[in-house]
């Protein structure tokens, strides 16, 4: 498949999925990106500092997330770690709900569409 | 390797001092991190993409109408390039116009044969050339600015 596409559906999730994670538990930046390629990598390709960096100063930037900074013994320098904000938490739940219905509608256009149609 | 990367973000990025050392540290754990769980530091650099591609995705992220931001800021430094020129030539005239003639000293009337030798260096001739380096880099920077049609 093209992957203009995938970029497009990872675009809307990606964020979705990242507060999840961060949701979850408190965590630092080097552990998500370790978590989206343990569970996700085979769909969503592997992931980015690159990708994920940016995405994590916008939802602090929108105070979805907080983060707090750590010394870390293993490398004598520091973690940043992030988690969820309440409004984070609230964002996430009307995310989630969306979701939800988004995936029904967008389902039922799919299985309404007949591919041997469209292949002819 | 590492640094070279970090310093190439750095200059990419077009937010706040505070954002831009922020971002900055996030990169020395990134790269620690890595370092720590057994990864090359080429590894996590082809994770990040290349510096100018990861600063720009942070520009997307934020809101950063950063196209508009480099444009204004191309338009700044032609405009400056111009300033500069502009300045250094009519200071490097008025030097010229006000050395008065050769031969004439303090207010006299007319000539005198007196000669004034000595090896003061001409203090217009380095303004001027200051104004025509400012031309060369203002032309260079407007032809730059019109060929890139993305910017």
């Amino acid at each position: 498949m093209d992957s203009r596409y995938v970029q497009q559906f990872k675009k809307g999730s990606l964020e979705m999925i990242l507060l999840c994670l961060i949701a979850k538990k408190e965590t630092y930046g080097y552990e998500i990106i370790t978590e989206l390629n343990n569970s996700g990598a085979a769909v969503l390709g592997y992931a980015k500092e690159g990708t994920v960096y940016p995405i994590l100063y916008r939802l602090q930037e929108a105070e979805l997330i907080k983060c707090r900074m750590a010394a870390s013994a293993a490398n004598g320098g520091s973690k940043k770690y992030y988690s969820i904000t309440e409004k984070g938490m609230a964002t996430l739940s009307e995310m989630v709900s969306f979701w939800k219905n988004y995936t029904v509608c967008v389902d039922n256009f799919i299985s309404g569409c007949d591919f041997s149609e469209v292949a002819r | 390797m590492k640094q070279d990367y970090i310093r190439q973000v750095k200059k990419a990025l077009i937010v706040s001092g505070k954002k831009k050392s922020e971002i900055v540290r996030d990169l020395q754990e990134a790269f620690a991190s890595a370092l720590e769980h057994g990864e090359t530091e080429q590894q996590v650099i082809e994770r990040l993409g290349s510096p100018n591609h990861f600063a720009d995705s942070i520009h997307e992220q934020l809101g950063i109408n950063y196209l508009e931001k480099k444009k204004r800021k191309k338009r700044m430094d032609v405009a400056i390039a111009l300033m500069v020129m502009v300045i250094s030539f009519l200071t490097g005239i008025l030097i010229r116009i006000f050395k008065g003639s050769k031969d004439v000293i303090g207010q006299g009337d007319a000539l005198t044969s007196i000669q004034i030798s000595g090896t003061a260096i001409d203090m217009s001739i380095p303004f001027l050339l200051l104004g025509c380096v400012s031309l060369i880099v203002a032309v260079i920077l407007i032809v730059r600015y019109i060929r890139h049609p993305k910017n």
